[in-house]
């Protein structure tokens, strides 16, 4: 116990702290060092957090304050949704999160996706015919045949 | 002299709705493509590959000039922040980037600033409800040919958590002398800063205050929609506007002579002086426009003063008087010589 009495109250105990290491037999435990306890634990939870496409994990959102790729945003969501809320509005007691309230992309982003896809092929392809490539033409042909079967059935469902 | 107005942007070149107090508005759209990293993650390679996708969209869909690498040097590059057709992040990041410019100066697409695209918009005076209709029915055009990246929840994904959602500012230019003598900025910076927006220096985003330029817009993107955030925005810039156009009744009421002194000096210095920098300049032209709002000078148009303001910074004069070699002397003598001409010649024969 110390002067304020409240060293009790912590939910971590002697016990655990020993075994990692942070305080040496003989010692209590002192808010500083339960604090700094809790932001490694911490740390080390945002650092195992990483976004599977670009690598970034949420330890570096924060350092950074960006983010890597469009798939950052549904690894990183549960920790996101508060933190957005920190950021985004003045009124932090409000009880809702903050999401989205404006405007909607109108073409998914599957079919954009393909139609870009298509459009980069159509250009190969042009490429291949003028340089007499046909083998590669040829498969490139294919290769769009493919996606636009694909945009069709797309459409379709 | 009398300068061609189209030495300017086009949104300079006409005083909108209460160009009084507002100078310009300007709308911007942040957004990325969902087939690419952000910035902070993908290569030069990838940045190259983003910028050839949106130039093949926009070149079909547009007829906008093209600025790439090869063209973007340092003058030039400042050349465009000082007719605030690019942020002073596109001007210093390391990123392969590019901007497309519509032929008035009205409209600026940058690619690989801190997104990979930033769209915006500017116009005349306060004129947010002409650009929000403008600058939507461009995002729609592009939205269909590019595979923005969005999400229900986030809204469209920035590479900023500051700018996620409607990926959208909204800003006005406000020339506010008139706070700023009667000590009064400080008091409206708080209240518009409380209730969530951004008060900024000429160029935005860590930029410093000169000539009594401030630029006022919305802090927060999402959790409304854009309508909202137009129209939040449009109301606290109208109550601004009434406060400096009180506090400037109230100069020329209680303090005729001392304003009228300030800016018959400014004039002064202006047509006068041999050696001028460019901050010393647009500072003076400020309080000369404040002198021409308030009826003390009639011989100088606003636009003459809005053409000055953008001659008068570096790499504007620089272009205008087709001289990259100068040093900063000479400059300051060059700029002094042209304000001269001008403001003399507009004197004589403006009647
Ligand atoms: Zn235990
Ligand atoms: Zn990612």
């Amino acid at each position: 116990m110390d002067e304020k009495g409240n060293k009790r109250e912590i939910a971590i105990c002697e016990e655990c702290a020993k075994k990692r290491g942070v305080l040496e037999s003989g010692k209590t435990l002192n808010i500083e060092e339960i604090l700094k306890i809790m932001l490694k634990a911490k740390e080390k939870e945002d650092k195992e957090l990483k976004c599977p496409r670009c690598l970034l994990t949420f330890y570096e959102f924060k350092k950074y304050g960006k983010f890597g790729c469009p798939d950052c945003f549904k690894a990183f969501e549960e920790k996101l949704i508060p933190f957005i809320k920190k950021i985004q509005t003045t009124i932090r007691e409000k009880e809702e999160e903050v999401f989205h309230k404006g405007k909607k992309v109108t073409v998914g982003v599957k079919r954009s996706l393909l139609l870009s896809e298509i459009k980069r092929l159509k250009m190969e392809l042009e490429k291949a015919i003028r340089e007499e490539d046909y083998e590669q033409a040829a498969k490139i042909r294919d290769m769009l045949k493919e996606k636009e079967e694909e945009l069709k059935k797309d459409e379709i469902g | 002299m009398k300068l061609d107005k189209n030495l300017i942007p086009g949104f300079l070149r006409e005083i909108g709705k209460d160009g009084d107090v507002c100078i310009s508005s300007r709308i911007r759209l942040a957004r990325n493509l969902e087939n690419h990293l952000f910035l902070l993650k993908a290569s030069l390679k990838e940045q190259e590959e983003i910028i050839e996708e949106i130039k093949e969209v926009i070149n079909r869909l547009n007829n906008f000039q093209f600025y790439g690498e090869e063209k973007l040097d340092e003058i030039f590059l400042n050349y465009l922040l000082e007719r605030y057709l690019v942020s002073p992040d596109f001007v210093l990041n390391k990123n392969k980037k590019g901007v497309f410019i519509d032929s008035e100066e009205k409209i600026s697409i940058m690619v690989n600033e801190e997104d990979h695209l930033r769209i915006q918009i500017l116009e005349g005076g306060f004129s947010l409800d002409e650009i929000f209709v403008r600058i939507n029915e461009l995002d729609d055009k592009l939205e269909k040919e590019l595979p923005y990246a969005f999400s229900e929840k986030f809204g469209f994904l920035t590479a900023c958590p500051t700018n996620l959602g409607t990926g959208m500012r909204a800003t006005v230019m406000l020339h506010l002398p008139g706070l700023i003598l009667t000590n009064e900025m400080e008091k409206a910076i708080k209240a518009a800063r409380s209730i969530g927006f951004l008060v900024r220096g000429i160029y935005g985003e860590g930029t410093k205050t000169i000539g009594s330029y401030f630029q006022i817009g919305n802090q927060f993107t999402i959790g409304m929609k854009e309508e909202e955030i137009v129209e939040n925005t449009k109301n606290l810039i109208a109550q601004i506007v009434n406060y400096e156009r009180k506090a400037r009744d109230y100069l020329l009421k209680n303090l005729k002579n001392e304003i009228e002194d300030r800016v018959w000096r400014a004039y002064g210095i202006l047509t006068n002086a041999i050696l001028l920098n460019s901050e010393e300049a647009i500072n003076l032209l400020s309080t000369l426009r404040l002198g021409v709002c308030l009826g003390i000078i009639t011989k100088i148009s606003l636009i003459t003063i809005n053409i000055l303001n953008i001659l008068v910074k570096r790499a504007n004069l620089i272009y205008y008087l087709k001289k990259k070699d100068l040093n900063e002397e000479e400059r300051d003598y060059r700029r002094a010589l042209l304000v001269k001409k001008v403001l003399k010649k507009t004197d004589e024969t403006n009647e």
